[in-house]
């Protein structure tokens, strides 16, 4: 747990922690009109980008976090 | 949260906030300890085995979090939104993070820019500890799939029992 706060003392890690969120946020938006449940949630291939980052950058994989996933 | 306002903000996000973070959180966490050093992207059957594994606890948690929320604020109800969940998640991390992953790991890895090679002042807890989180996390969730089932009966009790009055009313 303390990784998540040693992270932001870590320039390298705070620049990986925005592009990753960037990265989600530009897969997650567009899928947005293409619902498998309405009202509930649509198709989200976004949902791969926090795994792959989480083996890749560990505590920078902090992802554009949402409700319905 | 980006997504949200594309899509409609509700309170239930704030529990996604903590539910998606827990989502990117757990599949590291719980490939340092079973995965034991080796890569991810390894195609042995044992290590595809613990790659499932650590894809699947993280969405379930994320699914128990977001769904146990969404149930206690009567926006979404848990047996439905839950499973849904885990469906979405894990039919991404298993269709997706695998290719995506074998294209980058060994790239990124080369670059040093893995989070070992960034934060080498972080150093691990001793295995014992670790262990029982994940123990701790495997229990909690097997638990909550006693409360999925029991919410699912109850939905569907409750279906069955509002088709049972429309008939009776009809009649």
């Amino acid at each position: 747990m303390s990784e998540l706060r040693l992270m932001w003392r870590n320039t390298r890690m705070v620049v990986l922690c925005a592009i990753s969120a960037a990265l989600y946020a530009a897969v997650l938006v567009p899928f947005k009109v293409v619902p498998l449940i309405p009202g509930v949630t649509e198709l989200r291939p976004a949902n791969a980008i926090p795994i792959v980052c989480s083996f890749l950058f560990g505590p920078a994989r902090r992802g554009v976090p949402r409700s319905a996933t | 949260m980006i997504g949200d306002f594309f899509g409609g903000v509700s309170p239930g996000d704030i529990f996604g906030f903590f539910a998606n973070l827990a989502y990117g959180w757990i599949p590291y966490k719980v490939w340092e300890l079973i995965g034991r050093g080796q890569s991810p992207v390894s195609r042995s059957p044992l290590n595809i085995l613990k790659y499932v594994i650590a894809c699947l606890v993280a969405s379930v948690l994320c699914a128990d979090l977001v769904g146990w929320a969404d149930n206690v604020l009567v926006i979404r109800p848990f047996a439905m939104l839950g499973n849904v969940i885990i469906f979405n998640n894990m039919a991404s991390a298993l269709a997706l993070s695998p290719f995506i992953l074998a294209a980058v790991y060994p790239r990124v890895k080369k670059g040093r820019m893995l989070y070992t090679d960034v934060m080498p002042e972080v150093k691990l807890k001793p295995v014992g500890i670790r262990a029982t989180g994940f123990a701790m996390l495997i229990a909690g969730e097997t638990g909550r799939l006693d409360f999925r089932k029991s919410a699912f009966d109850r939905l569907v009790g409750a279906d069955v029992s509002a088709r049972v009055d429309d008939s009776r009313s009809i009649r």
